[in-house]
């Protein structure tokens, strides 16, 4: 099935890869753009099934399913793709871009190399370069992925979702979100970008406005490393969400909010602000 | 909080505000006003008690299906709820606190139905008759809630059924139903939570459904001690609970736009449920929904299907043909012999009887202005009823969060309005009616593509008379607060010169 109805679903020829995306697009579309750029282990489907249907009433909608190479995995890699996509579907305009997890550091790596097709930029989940206390994850990932990936599941599970998320379940989801976990090709190499990426040196040449979103119960990316992206990015504000990393799993109605309010008008809130909670 | 009483207004001259309605919207906009100090209001209600809904709706196994820490005030937050979901007791034992503790119980004039609330020009003044007397007041707000007028089904005979006949909003304390072969007559909201319960006294039940509701998980559970004890010393932990609820009842939402990935998992929790908890095929069949979901409310239950296994209950999809007796005959010949009928039937949603009383400029009925369906700008206001303001009218219902939420959107456009009105110096508010068309335009914008237009399923949300949704919001909740919980005094102000709109607006700052 598809993401959504009005998704056109095509690929693009970037370098030597042939990238799939969904686009909402319709004749003479005039509406803003949003793109998103899924995470680690993820694609458009698995890791915006909720947000982009919520996207698409009101915006036109470009997800990407970035593609990963047996070897020599960078941020480029990937940032070059889509720049690809935005180039082949929207050409000669600007975009929201929207990155979460991994992708986000893709989408602040092509927000610093190709600055003039942003009009805004919402990093979510996303981190600088990794320290101490993610490698450390990072290793018994990759030590799990070579003995145990039943174990595996449940510690990708226990360190994805927020804890108020998991314990709010019954034993019966829980399990059940044990067992949708898959591994699909090329996750290692990822999760090798992960520990290595580094954006320390380009976060200053990001111009964009652009919104850090970060997860409170995050244990993948916690906030200290939202907050120094937040603090690197001169045109930075900053959100914070009741989540674990997996925001579009656990709040996708509360992340579209957000998204949507600083998309409308990125200009609105200053930079250096910090958004209020939402009081309902 | 105020702690002395608010006292009660002079009872011959005119007061500030007129609430109609002591439940949730009556009593949260009493609230305001009196936290605000504005010391010149009543409320009017009909009934002996407050609580509207939750005062009416007794049935066995009455409760709320939106969690109760979401389903109450923002500003009145209760730690000592004992459920998830809260039994009807508990909802009415609230609210008949709100007005105690905010300290204007004695401004509610009970059995005080009003008859008629005519706007008087000259004097800029709604005069509002009830069987308690006249009053006046300078604003009207009606709170008199959109499922509140018990709607029994037109089906020939049924007032001459021979047993006992009563609507669930209407729950005959006095029939006994141990041993009695009691019938119920439709399948939705109530009707699930009736059924079960009676289904445990009674010696014999039917159900009578029109149509099959999906029906989910319901995932109740009490609160345990050390839970409210956290909730009284850390209410923050009340608030970070409420933003869960709140949030995961919006992603529903998103299913409502006819989003085949979104709709198609949500079906499948729902046939899921169906299927763990019935075994027969038959059975199964009968309960399968043939519409989309979403397209009627979702309902909770862990003990509507269960309660079909048993011997003694019994599910007729037939329709009913007429009741003759004590038998109900349905459309292929055969027959239920009952001793009690209740009508689980639903409400009055879509021409509701207080616009039959509502007299605004040059004496329209508010049910005149409405005769094609109702409508109001920002939800709350009508051209040519000059300072009134509807509370849970047009466009306020969801399919999929908490109908508090909404009330106390609208309340604080209200308050902000009513403040703008004194500050200003104005006798009357007065929506334009440009203003008011541009704003349903707007909603009938939105409400295309939703499953409530399209799912293929007659329901309470459509008025049938112009296939336009006029009592739901076709937008997440929160949407419905951005877009109508702030006043701005410019759609008002059209009539006047520009020049008189600046003094205003200046004078208001
Ligand atoms: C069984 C049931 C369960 C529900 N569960 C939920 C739920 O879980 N979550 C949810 O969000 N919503 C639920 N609802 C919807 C519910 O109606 C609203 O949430 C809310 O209670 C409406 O409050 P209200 O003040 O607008 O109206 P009401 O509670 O209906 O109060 C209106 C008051 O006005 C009075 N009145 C009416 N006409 C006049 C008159 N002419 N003169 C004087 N007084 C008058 C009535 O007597 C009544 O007291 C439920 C509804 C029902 C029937």
């Amino acid at each position: 099935m598809k993401i959504h109805p009005d998704a056109n679903e095509g690929l693009v020829r970037v370098g030597g890869f042939t990238v799939p995306f969904h686009d909402t697009v319709a004749p003479y579309d005039a509406r803003a753009t949003v793109v998103l750029i899924h995470g680690t282990g993820g694609n458009a489907k698995t890791h915006f099934h909720t947000l982009f249907p919520m996207l698409a009433a009101k915006y036109r909608v470009l997800a990407v399913d970035l593609q990963t190479p047996r070897e020599g995995l960078s941020l480029g890699t990937f940032s070059r793709q889509v720049a690809g996509v935005i180039e082949h579907c929207v050409p000669a305009r600007s975009v929201h871009v929207v990155g979460y997890s991994l992708g986000a550091l893709v989408a602040a790596d092509l927000a610093a190399s190709n600055p003039h097709t942003l009009a805004s930029l919402t990093l979510v989940a996303g981190w600088t370069k990794a320290d101490s206390q993610q490698r450390l994850r990072n290793r018994i990932w990759m030590r799990l992925f070579e003995t145990d990936q039943d174990l595996l599941r449940e510690f990708v599970t226990w360190t994805a979702y927020g804890h108020p998320f998991l314990a709010g379940r019954s034993e019966a989801d829980v399990r059940a979100l044990v067992e949708a976990r898959v591994f699909p090709d090329g996750i290692a190499e990822q999760m090798k970008l992960n520990a290595n990426a580094d954006l320390c040196g380009k976060l200053a040449s990001i111009t964009a406005p652009t919104l850090v979103v970060a997860g409170a119960h995050d244990q993948m990316v916690p906030t200290r490393q939202t907050k120094l992206l937040f603090g690197g990015i001169p045109n930075a504000r900053y959100a914070v969400i009741d989540s674990g990393h997996a925001i579009p799993q656990e709040r996708p109605a509360q992340l579209f909010q957000i998204i949507n309010e600083f998309v409308t008008d990125p200009g609105s809130v200053p930079a250096g602000e910090i958004r209020e909670r939402i009081f309902v | 909080m105020a702690s002395t009483p608010l006292g009660y207004p002079a009872p011959d001259s005119p007061v500030d505000v007129i609430i109609i309605g002591a439940g949730f919207g009556g009593l949260g906009m009493g609230t305001q006003l009196a936290r605000e100090g504005k010391s010149s209001f009543i409320v009017l209600e009909r009934a002996e008690e407050v609580g509207g809904t939750w005062r009416d709706n007794h049935y066995p196994g009455a409760a709320c299906d939106v969690p109760s820490h979401l389903y109450s005030f923002s500003f009145r937050p209760n730690p000592e709820w004992s459920r998830m979901f809260a039994p009807q007791e508990e909802i009415l034992d609230y609210l008949r606190h709100v007005a105690r503790d905010e300290n204007f119980h004695e401004r509610i004039v009970f059995g005080a139905e009003v008859t008629s609330a005519r706007w008087d020009d000259a004097a800029a003044l709604w005069n509002v008759a009830t069987p308690k007397g006249d009053f006046s007041a300078k604003t009207l707000v009606t709170a008199v809630g959109h499922l509140s007028e018990p709607k029994l089904p037109n089906i020939d005979g049924l007032s001459d059924f021979s047993g006992s006949l009563f609507h669930s909003a209407e729950w005959a304390d006095e029939v006994d139903l141990v041993g009695k072969r009691v019938g119920v007559i439709g399948s939705g909201a109530t009707a699930i939570q009736v059924m079960p319960e009676v289904a445990k006294i009674a010696s014999e039940v039917v159900v009578f459904q029109r149509s099959a509701p999906y029906v989910t998980p319901r995932p109740d559970r009490a609160y345990s001690d050390q839970e409210k004890g956290l909730f009284r010393k850390m209410p923050e932990s009340i608030q970070e609970l409420r933003e869960e609820m709140f949030w995961s009842n919006e992603e529903r939402y998103a299913q409502r736009r006819g989003t085949p990935t979104l709709v198609s998992a949500a079906t499948q929790v729902a046939l899921d449920h169906l299927h763990r908890q019935i075994q027969d095929p038959e059975l199964r069949r009968k309960l399968t929904p043939d519409y989309i979901i979403g397209c009627k409310r979702v309902l909770k239950s862990n003990d509507y299907y269960p309660a079909f296994v048993q011997e003694h209950v019994h599910l007729e999809t037939d329709g009913i043909e007429r009741v003759e007796g004590n038998r109900v005959i349905t459309t292929d010949g055969g027959s239920h012999e009952l001793d009690v009928i209740v009508a689980c039937t639903g409400f009055e949603t879509t021409d509701l009887p207080i616009a039959y009383r509502i007299f605004g400029r040059n004496d329209l009925p508010l049910s005149e202005r409405w005769s094609n369906g109702m409508q109001a700008y920002a939800t709350t206001a009508v051209h040519g009823f000059p300072n009134l303001w509807i509370i849970n009218g047009p466009n306020t219902g969801l399919g999929h969060n908490s109908a508090v939420y909404i009330a106390e959107a609208q309340i604080d456009y209200i308050m902000a309005a009513v403040n703008f009105r004194e500050a200003a110096d104005l006798p009357a508010l007065e929506v334009a009616e440009e203003a008011e068309e541009a704003f349903m335009d707007r909603v009938d914008r939105l409400a295309e593509g939703t499953v409530w237009l399209e799912g293929g399923c007659r329901s309470w949300y459509v008025d049938h008379r112009n296939g336009r949704l006029t009592t739901l919001w076709p937008e997440p909740a929160y949407t419905f607060r951005q877009v109508n919980a702030h006043f701005e005094p410019e759609p008002y102000l059209t009539r006047s010169e520009d020049e008189t709109v600046e003094q205003v607006l200046t004078a208001a700052r």
